[in-house]
């Protein structure tokens, strides 16, 4: 290759990256269902926007309080969590987003995330916690699976809604049988079958970093799932049914762990969630 | 003389195409405060907006110094990334994509905060499907309990965490 063919290839480069950056989205027009007589090789379902993603993640915020327990209502307790989550979410891929905290009057020890930025924690599993470290890696988890899609992505891959093509609000607006499908599958997703366990390992590791990048000890999360494997009932416990155990949690976050060597000299910060947590519950 | 060039060049090439050159940053969400040194206790020079694009000069432990269009200062580096941000619809992002970030980014920060509350649809289809009064109520409730930056802020420099960190 001659000194002119590398000139042009560097002066074309920044076209050919914006080519290559652009090619996903023409890929994903690619999976267009055009109905009888049009394509019919269905890839997945185009990706969702956030005022569906928001429509879909509501529906089952109202699902949680129905299913798994009331709103918790000290007040002070809510904007601890609040706060502590929306400090945590700052730090994440995606902090432009509104983020959403409660807990809920539950006796079984769980934490959930629907789409849209909703994050629920049960009083049980808070009065197993036991310092800001923990609770950050908790809060760090849920904000990962928002943050990086997973339930949605799961979501745009299920066959059984695949044929739709693109989810407009207007279109989930007009066809409430659609809409209805729609959250019957996300919630299958998530409060039944759970997201596949490389995705929940994914959120356990970017929930460590998000707790990290704050300060606290990147530990908080490998310890609280020790608490949950001595404390929880696993035949009747919608935690194990929804994610993998917390053995098999603990060995995939014990090489991430090694990224943080001197995790000791972060703080816990016991005493400070033992004043915001304790008796309020 | 003109063989070292074509090197020189294939290096310029390999390097832009791997990011090694790219010193733009872009800042992830508005109200990003741009501090006069590499703490959080130091006075805010500036608030940033979504998307903005910085120029690294340099870096002390996790901030760092950047240009910006509002003059030099530090920024916590996790509130910034090197990805230039793109828009929730895959159109917008075709456009973004050849036309640049800039426009598409102010839109898309003012879409994300334009769509608040719990969507009318969540609410009747909640209605639709013998959700009580009180659970969706629940939900808007849990909306309205929101911690405010200056909130945030405090809580992180009580603890010494985030911006405010040793």
């Amino acid at each position: 290759m001659n000194f002119s063919k590398y000139y042009l290839f560097f002066l074309a480069s920044p076209f050919l990256s914006a080519c290559l950056a652009v090619a996903p989205v023409i890929e994903t027009y690619q999976g267009y269902n055009l109905g009888k007589g049009g394509v019919q090789a269905v890839r997945s379902l185009q990706p969702i926007g956030y005022e569906e993603e928001k429509a879909i993640g509501g529906s089952l915020a109202t699902q949680v309080f129905s299913r798994f327990g009331s709103l918790n209502a000290n007040p002070e307790a809510h904007k601890y969590i609040a706060t502590l989550g929306r400090a945590l979410a700052d730090v994440s891929d995606r902090p432009d987003i509104d983020y959403y905290f409660a807990i809920v009057n539950s006796d079984s020890p769980n934490a959930l995330a629907t789409p849209g930025g909703y994050i629920f924690l049960s009083v049980d599993l808070l009065k197993l916690v036991e310092n800001e470290a923990q609770l950050a890696g908790i809060l760090g988890h849920e904000i990962a699976h928002i943050s990086k899609r997973h339930a949605l992505q799961t979501l745009e891959r299920s066959k059984k809604i695949a044929g739709f093509g693109s989810l407009s609000i207007s279109l989930l607006g007009q066809d409430p049988n659609l809409f209805g499908k729609v959250i019957d599958q996300a919630g299958e997703i998530i409060f039944t079958h759970g997201l596949d366990k490389n995705l929940e390992y994914e959120a356990d590791q970017y929930g460590i970093e998000l707790a990290y990048r704050l300060g606290y000890n990147p530990q908080g999360l490998a310890d609280i799932l020790k608490i949950l494997e001595r404390n929880i009932e696993k035949d009747d416990s919608t935690f194990f049914s929804t994610h993998p155990s917390p053995s098999d949690r603990l060995n995939q976050l014990s090489s991430k762990l090694k990224d943080y060597p001197q995790s000791s000299r972060y703080p816990t910060l016991a005493k400070e969630f033992q004043s915001a947590i304790a008796n309020k519950l | 003389m003109i063989r070292l060039l074509s090197h020189l060049f294939a290096l310029l090439v390999l390097l832009q195409t791997s990011g090694a050159l790219a010193d733009t940053l872009y800042v992830k969400k508005s109200g990003t405060k741009l501090n006069s040194a590499p703490s959080g206790k130091s006075s805010v020079v500036a608030l940033l907006k979504k998307g903005d694009a910085v120029e690294r000069i340099s870096v002390s432990g996790k901030f760092i110094e950047v240009k910006s269009g509002s003059g030099k200062g530090w920024v916590f580096k996790f509130k910034l990334t090197d990805k230039a941000p793109i828009n929730d619809t895959g159109e917008d992002d075709v456009i973004a994509g050849l036309f640049g970030k800039q426009k598409v980014s102010a839109a898309e920060a003012s879409s994300s905060s334009s769509i608040r509350g719990l969507s009318p649809l969540s609410e009747k289809h909640a209605r639709d499907n013998g959700i009580s009064e009180d659970d969706i109520l629940a939900v808007k409730k849990m909306e309205n309990v929101k911690a405010t930056p200056a909130e945030v802020s405090q809580f992180l420099e009580k603890r010494s965490l985030g911006e405010f960190s040793k």
